[in-house]
């Protein structure tokens, strides 16, 4: 096969042999619009098609990398929030779990792998309806044996502690012994976890199996391992069988290593028979359980009591159409970008756990090792309100993490001198900030970096998150419970950062915004602005909890020392804040001095393949207008309806080609920004470009995980940029504008407890909802009349060139 | 790499023999037999030969001498075709000016159709020993020129020699569109993992592809603007005495720029390698 010709698209499995008996009962999504395929196999990409094809669920992920291995693999399995710290560094990084999918086959003394003969057929499926990854291969090995595979791997969104790997072995032109291996090993860690994580064995199961008789429970195996630096326990509950399908017997295995962690059996294969190799593994760590093994063991123990392999499957199948039929987001019109779309929310789904308030998503959520697994605004900015929209629960719970490391945001503002809470620009398990103080360059160069001491926006984007979840979903409880403190104690925070100078203005000085091309800036206009905004915030809620909720409100006045003088101060610092805004111009000044700097032409330095850092160097960059990404224009997207719209576009002209996208949140915010003004071509192409930052073939930027915080802009362009839907008080806005070429687009939206439908058709402009729940919902469009949406009723409305039309209610 | 035979052209001139001491070394460094070749108008005795090419028959213990009449280039190509697994090292040019490609007639012609991969010695480096300690290894991060990292971690091994692998960011450079290509990344959101990361990946691709042998420790080296000019100022910062760089096998006009600049700007040998997509 030539490997040139390897591709990843999504396409119709015309010729796949994937849906027939020898798998599992479940069948591929046969429509190319669910699908990412591999075909081939390409060397060089391997490290993205792990990353793209992982199978996550929050929990725990598992890159796509073949069992057998290959010359350029990276296995790794991720469990959130199990950190350690290698020797060689003090600052924690996303552990490394042992790897489960090692499997070796071996035909007749040759190891089935990839190089070895010649490829028939190959390709590798991500199934993102099912959150199935699976795989058809044909290998004639250098004997002429033609040996086909077929395999399957989930991690299971039912019960986010079972992973599972289904591998079916056909002779196709011969009959032949195979030995198969199976084992788990922590030798993927070594070069991050070095030393590696270390085996423990706790116990071993004795295997029930018998030979070549009916179906009887698999062999089990339980292993723990530990992190040598952080000691959290990982154990693995591991059943393994080899039946032979079609009279389901059970292979004996033959060997065992003495440690567990190896099975081996040897099979007489006959010529068109088929073998399928089952592994199904219960991960649980000591972060959750004081005896993660037991844990692991009995809940093998119920998964195999209740059904097995097929009723895993089924649950696993079932628990992704339930989080599809409440996020998925149809388009028609254009393939490419509903590929790209579903393909966001497959890994934004993956990536949460609502299950678990003590961790958060990393910028690679559990893909890869790329940044550390750490935590960046990322999750709270970009990420969140896919989940606020569509999984409330998972909302909640990344904001629950905020929640619990706040005492270690307040501990940060008072190392620094300040009151309140400011968090950390990364942050891991605790909540401390973990930002390396160093960066090594290529070029050889070592530069501090100041993001940790000086990028203090993020306190204001985890209060902004916490607010916009409380607007999406009502939920008092969480905003008592949790919430308000955030707010409160970084609005605290904003209030002791700044100083009141001799012009009467409230000054943020020595900062980094967005655009960490300038840094130790005065009055960045993102952080002025936000903080701003966090301090109207923080004295509006302390006057509700005074008023609506005067019980909490005291407890959380006593806790926080919070008197009515200090939150009428936050108010006063807000209406004062500079902003640096230029009234003649209309334009936000992105920091002191800004309109000072040198011009650059960016359009002078296209096409080009690296950053405009690199090619300038960071010296004149920093004496030019040249920015990373979207700063002002983040503000403005983030605080939309306080900006006069002839603010918000002379911004956006203005900013737009001084913005060189250096980084991957950029594009989307642009192509969400510029939709909501209107401009569908350039919204487009922006669009374009955010899906490519994983999906191109030829970035390899995805190598080190996929890039979650640009798949939340995914979404959130299409939602909020395409659909036009945005919060604003009293209920939603929408203001549609799709591009060109699609036609119509569909979603559902999570709000107050109930799930808004909004279809949006492309030309004529026509919007149709429908609510699911009880109790109405105000919906107001631009320029437009306001409806009640009652539930169970469709409404829709037109758009013609005088304007929008009355509502109509459409018969259901 | 193994390459059991060094072809040596020379034609008498000064400037042809600074090939002579690459060549000896690369013999050595390979196990490999040196064949000095002349090309003349007839057949003519060795003795005659060698003072013609101003060498002594000392100076050719180890060596072979092959004589071949015809079009220089052509037999060149053609003993180098019917060798085998072969290597040729010559000089760029023996005239005394120096070309304006830089390259001579019979150098170019040898580069362009040896079935083989060409070592150019440039005469300005003159007849001093040569010694392997260092390779710069350019790399454009596509999957086709990895073909050129096995031979230079092979020399690097056969040398003891160091690898450093260089990778231009050339402004105004389209990123090219073979699947697999790795060029620096468009996106760097938090310099400090994304730079680590990228080399990372950028290295264990090469080795992966290469392949290269986990005993060579590859170095990256991250340069900016023009591809020949960067790959020069690089070989000459870090004391290089070799360059391996791939290419596609066209010199006309619009092709090859860098291998071009770096023919016309090195001072030092240049190991070509034809990569085919």
């Amino acid at each position: 096969m030539n490997q040139a010709h390897a591709r990843t698209q999504g396409h119709g499995i015309t010729r796949s042999n994937l849906n027939d008996a020898s798998m599992l009962a479940v069948a591929p999504t046969p429509d190319h619009a669910w699908i990412l395929v591999e075909e081939g196999f390409d060397l060089a990409r391997e490290h993205e098609i792990e990353s793209l094809f992982t199978v996550a669920n929050g929990y725990v992920g598992t890159r796509g990398s073949l069992f057998e291995g290959s010359p350029l693999s990276a296995p790794g399995t991720f469990i959130a929030g199990v950190f350690d710290v290698p020797p060689q560094s003090d600052l924690p990084e996303l552990a490394r779990a042992p790897n489960w999918l090692g499997l070796c086959a071996i035909v007749d003394g040759r190891a089935l792998r990839l190089e070895a003969g010649e490829v028939l057929e190959h390709r590798r499926v991500l199934d993102l309806r099912q959150g199935i990854l699976w795989r058809e291969w044909r290998q004639r090995d250098p004997a002429g044996r033609v040996t086909r595979i077929r395999g399957m791997r989930l991690a299971s969104l039912a019960d986010r502690h079972v992973l599972l790997e289904s591998v079916a072995f056909t002779p196709e032109n011969y009959s032949g012994r195979i030995v198969l291996e199976s084992r788990i090993d922590g030798a993927a860690a070594e070069y991050l976890l070095s030393p590696a994580l270390s085996p423990v064995l706790d116990h071993t199961v004795p295997s029930v199996a018998t030979p070549g008789t009916a179906p009887a429970l698999p062999r089990t195996t339980v292993l723990s391992f530990r992190t040598p630096g952080s000691g959290v326990e990982i154990a693995f509950a591991i059943a393994s069988a080899i039946t032979r399908v079609g009279d389901a017997s059970i292979v004996r295995a033959a060997e065992e290593a003495e440690d567990g962690t190896r099975h081996r059996w040897i099979v007489d294969m006959q010529i068109g028979q088929t073998y399928r190799f089952d592994r199904v593994v219960s991960v649980f760590t000591s972060r959750e359980t004081e005896r993660p093994a037991d844990a692991a063991a009995a809940q093998l123990g119920r998964l195999f009591a209740g059904g097995g392999m097929d009723r895993i499957v089924a649950a696993h199948v079932s628990a992704w159409a339930e989080r599809w039929r409440t996020a998925d987001v149809e388009i028609d019109g254009d393939t490419a970008a509903q590929r790209a779309l579903r393909f966001a929310i497959y890994h934004l789904i993956g990536a949460a756990n609502p299950e678990d308030a003590t961790v958060s998503v990393g910028a690679r959520a559990l893909t890869g090792d790329s940044y550390k697994g750490h935590v960046f605004w990322d999750t709270e900015i970009f990420m969140l309100p896919f989940y606020a929209f569509t999984h409330p629960p998972s909302a909640r719970a990344l904001l629950a993490y905020r929640y619990h490391t706040l005492p270690a945001a307040r501990a940060k503002a008072r190392a620094l001198g300040y009151r309140g809470a400011l968090y950390p620009w990364e942050s891991a398990g605790t909540g401390a900030e973990v930002t390396p103080r160093f960066g090594s360059f290529p070029d050889g160069t070592v530069v501090e970096i100041l993001t940790g001491a000086e990028e203090h926006h993020i306190s204001a984007d985890v209060a902004y998150a916490v607010w916009q979840y409380w607007q999406a979903t009502g939920d008092d409880a969480f905003m008592l419970a949790a919430g308000a403190e955030i707010i409160l104690e970084t609005a605290r925070f904003w209030a002791s950062r700044g100083t009141l100078e001799a012009d009467g203005r409230y000054h943020i000085r020595r900062v980094i915004g967005p655009d960490e091309y300038h840094e130790s800036v005065d009055d960045n206009a993102y952080t002025n602005l936000m903080a701003q905004w966090n301090l109207e915030r923080g004295a509006e809620l302390a006057h509700l909890l005074e008023t609506r909720w005067p019980e909490r409100g005291r407890d959380i006045a006593l806790a926080m020392s919070l008197t009515a003088d200090e939150s009428s101060e936050w108010q006063r610092l807000a209406e004062v804040m500079y902003t640096g805004f230029d009234p003649e111009s209309g334009l936000y000044e992105q920091f002191a001095g800004y309109f000072e700097l040198e011009d650059i032409d960016l359009a002078a330095y296209e096409p080009r393949t690296a950053p405009i850092d690199v090619l300038l160097g960071r010296e004149r960059i920093q004496r030019s207008k040249v920015i990373k990404q979207a700063d002002v224009l983040m503000a403005i997207c983030l605080l939309w309806d306080r900006f006069p719209g002839a603010v918000r576009e002379a911004n956006f002209r203005y900013y737009e080609p001084r913005t060189s996208h250096g980084s991957s949140l950029s594009p989307a915010i642009h192509a969400l920004v510029a939709a909501r003004l209107g401009d569908g071509a350039l919204a487009a192409r922006y669009f374009s470009q955010a899906a490519e930052i994983d999906l191109a073939n030829n970035m390899g930027s995805a190598a080190g995980g996929v890039h979650a915080a640009a798949l939340g802009g995914l979404w959130q362009t299409a939602v909020f940029g395409f659909a036009g839907v945005r919060m604003r008080e009293g209920g939603l806005v929408i203001a549609p504008q799709l591009p060109p070429g699609w036609h119509a687009l569909r979603s559902m939206l999570q709000w107050r407890g109930q799930t808004l439908s909004v279809a949006v058709n492309g030309d004529p402009i026509r919007i149709e909802v429908q609510l699911e729940g009880e109790g109405s919902v105000p919906l107001a469009l631009v320029e437009g009349p306001e409806a009640q949406i009652i539930p169970g009723r469709r409404y829709v409305n037109e758009r013609t060139p005088d304007g929008w039309g009355r509502w109509q209610e459409l018969a259901t | 790499m193994k390459v059991p035979t060094i072809l040596v052209p020379l034609d008498g001139s000064s400037r042809a023999t600074v090939a002579l001491p690459v060549a000896r070394a690369f013999a050595e460094l390979e196990g490999a037999t040196l064949h000095i070749v002349h090309i003349g108008e007839a057949t003519v005795p060795p003795s005659a030969v060698l003072e013609k090419l101003g060498l002594t028959p000392e100076q050719l213990r180890g060596c072979v001498l092959d004589q071949a009449t015809g079009p220089p280039a052509a037999r060149i190509v053609r003993l180098a075709g019917e060798r085998g697994n072969v290597l040729i090292v010559l000089s760029t040019h023996t005239a005394t000016d120096k070309p304006r490609g830089a390259l001579g007639r019979v150098a170019e012609e040898v580069l362009c159709k040896a079935p083989c991969p060409v070592v150019l010695v440039q005469p300005e480096r003159g007849v001093e020993p040569w010694l392997l300690r260092k390779i710069l290894l350019p790399h454009d991060g596509t999957p086709t020129t990895a073909a050129a990292v096995s031979p230079a971690a092979d020399l690097a091994i056969q040398a003891g020699a160091e690898l450093l692998v260089l990778h231009v960011a050339e402004p105004g450079a389209r990123r090219p569109t073979e699947p697999g290509t790795l060029v620096t990344p468009r996106y760097v959101d938090q310099p400090q993992h994304e730079w680590s990361s990228w080399a990372r990946e950028f290295l264990e691709r090469l080795a992966a592809l290469g392949p290269c042998p986990a005993a060579v420790r590859l170095r990256l080296l991250l340069g900016t603007g023009e591809p020949g000019v960067e790959i020069v100022r690089a070989a000459e910062e870090h004391d290089c005495d070799l360059i391996v760089l791939g290419w596609h096998g066209q010199l006309a006009a619009e092709h090859a720029s860098t291998l071009k600049t770096v023919i016309r700007e090195a001072g030092f040998p240049l190991f070509a390698l034809r990569v085919e997509p």
